[in-house]
């Protein structure tokens, strides 16, 4: 019976099923019983869903600790000999899938978006960072495959059973420095996001002066960000943090909704790496408008009423 | 306090990245600059060196020889020793390679605080620090913005993270590994005229891999687990774009969208 491991990150609990279906990509339609490992948050969303749950909760381990989280999960690997492991591609992997593999003997492939078997060989495609290219790397058959999966890459599996979970307590991280060598001192919240961060950007212009505040809500419904053209900061109804254009951030996020914005060639330039980008205008003549997937004419609050709606549904019918 | 930057000079045709570890430019043709994050390592580092009298530092770089001017500017700049570990074959370009031959250096170099970046942006995942960290055992962490130094080597550096939302501070027992981002707002300085032609060659010390210093039991080699198979240049987004209207069909379209990549 083949074994995978999904470490679900604090903060992306939502993205625990499809890091499963990026781990049923590995091993396809082999047997295989699955397990996830939690450090924050509740379990609840996890029965049902995994076979045994890791709960490393009681460690009060620091999501930056890599060090830690690394020999908390070689410890478990070493017991359970794992055939996959799967994270979600975040800041905190990128410290800690290298130190994990560093002891292993698995075949690490970082930011995979894709997951293929190709002359019967695994196949992983990457993006690599800053990178205009897309790369496809094989992995040895002789190791267990450890991949930090981008978010929202795979779909939500499908057609799963439901398991009956057991839980294991974790209470030994195996690594007993950790509280010593890297601590937490204090933590706050910033008052100007990094925009050119964000996979999701919902972006303001000059046809929304009238209620700026309405996008936040787009903006967290979506998980990402929101953004301002020039029109809107200058008006002083946004910091110039966020402003999107030739003198302020140029953005690739993997959604740019644009709304109410015309689309001058210095905000144009700055958003050309995005890679889908919804614009709604009354005008769909506007320049932003033929750079667009999808154009809607009409009113933009209308449009993000209606959107905030429809997406509370599908959230309601269990369909996110 | 002794300081150690480790820098990775990235090929100009690769800013754009053609790919990962084991893409190797043309030695002779290919011109060189520095990875924008390390540069901003380099940078916090002068400035504290600037600051204190106790700091001596050195920069570090895995790459080719065409490198050495670089080098050698970021000796005019302050850094009071560089050592070029020249890997011919990847030419610092292999994580695996660069990762071993690091290990080997620094394991006898006796660094207090070894300055990083936390991505490179020909392609690199920025798995050398932590992979790094993992052998030397010292603490680390990347993303960091800005980085104060204790007083002494004894004691504790502290660090502010930023992620999404949140800046969070922490505190590394010494010896540690910080990798900065180009985001931290630290710039390298220009090189001052009266500097530019000043030889730095008894600054400069290229290392071959067959160097003593670089062999030892200490040694780390793994398998080789994973390879990159192939490389697609990514078309030109051309985009089908579809207009609807702000009535119930037009948000089922956009709604359709939305999950079919994923965002709901």
């Amino acid at each position: 019976m083949r074994r995978v491991l999904i470490y679900i990150e604090g903060g992306y609990a939502s993205q625990g099923l499809k890091l499963l279906q990026a781990a049923k990509s590995v091993l396809e339609d082999a047997p295989c019983e699955t397990y996830a490992l939690i450090t924050v948050g509740s379990t609840d969303d996890l029965r049902g869903v995994f076979d045994c749950i890791f709960d490393a909760r009681s460690q009060k381990l620091d999501l930056f600790d890599a060090a830690a989280m690394a020999a908390l999960i070689g410890a478990l690997h070493a017991d359970y000999h794992f055939d996959c492991i799967v994270m979600t591609a975040t800041r905190s992997a990128v410290m800690l899938a290298p130190r994990l593999a560093v002891h292993g003997d698995f075949g690490l492939v970082t930011d995979v978006d894709e997951i293929k078997w190709q002359d019967g060989q695994l196949t992983c495609f990457r993006r690599p960072h800053g990178g205009r290219t897309r790369v496809a790397i094989a992995v040895s058959k002789h190791a267990p495959p450890l991949l930090t999966v981008r978010p929202d890459a795979f779909g939500l599996q499908e057609n799963w059973t439901v398991k009956e979970s057991r839980i294991v307590e974790v209470t030994d991280t195996g690594h007993p420095q950790a509280s010593t060598r890297l601590r937490k001192i204090a933590r706050h919240e910033i008052a100007e996001p990094d925009i050119s961060k964000s996979a999701v950007l919902v972006a303001g212009g000059g046809g929304i002066a009238g209620n700026f505040a309405a996008l936040r809500a787009l903006a967290d419904a979506l998980g990402g960000e929101v953004a301002a053209s020039r029109a809107i900061v200058d008006r002083g109804l946004a910091p110039r943090c966020i402003q999107v254009g030739q003198s302020g951030n140029h953005v690739a996020p993997r959604l740019y909704i644009a709304l109410g914005i015309h689309g001058a060639i210095q905000h144009v330039t700055a958003i050309r790496g995005a890679d889908y980008l919804i614009s709604v205008n009354t005008n769909e003549n506007a320049p932003i408008c033929n750079l667009s997937d999808i154009v809607v004419v009409g009113d933009a609050f209308a449009f993000v009423d209606a959107l905030l709606k429809m997406i509370k549904e599908e959230k309601g019918n269990g369909n996110v | 306090m002794k300081l150690v930057c480790l820098i990775k000079y990235i090929a100009e045709r690769d800013r754009n990245a053609s790919g990962t570890e084991q893409s190797a430019p043309d030695e002779g043709t290919a011109r060189f600059t520095i990875n924008p994050d390390d540069a901003s390592a380099l940078a916090l580092a002068l400035g504290l060196k600037k600051e204190r009298s106790d700091i001596t530092l050195e920069l570090l770089t895995v790459s080719t020889k065409a490198v050495l001017p670089l080098v050698e500017d970021a000796v005019r700049l302050g850094v009071d020793r560089a050592t070029l570990i020249h890997d011919r074959e990847t030419m610092g370009n292999d994580a695996l390679t660069t990762v071993s031959l690091l290990n080997r250096y620094l394991f006898e170099a006796l660094a207090d605080c070894i300055l990083t970046g936390s991505q490179s942006l020909d392609g690199g995942s920025g798995a050398v620090p932590p992979m790094l960290a993992e052998l030397l055992q010292v603490p680390q962490i990347s993303f960091v913005s800005s980085l104060d130094l204790p007083s002494n080597e004894n004691g504790y550096a502290r660090v502010e993270l930023a992620d999404g939302q949140w800046v969070t501070d922490y505190e590394l027992e010494l010896p540690a590994m910080v990798g900065l981002t180009a985001m931290s707002g630290q710039k390298l300085p220009f090189i001052r005229l009266k500097d530019k032609r000043r030889s730095v060659d008894d600054q400069v010390h290229v290392l071959e891999t067959t160097d003593a210093r670089l062999v030892g039991t200490h040694d780390w080699q793994p398998e080789r687990r994973t390879q990159q198979v192939e490389t697609m240049e990514l078309p030109p987004r051309t985009r089908q774009r579809t207009v609807v209207s702000m009535d119930p069909k037009g948000m089922e379209t956009v709604v359709s969208f939305l999950k079919e990549k994923h965002f709901i």
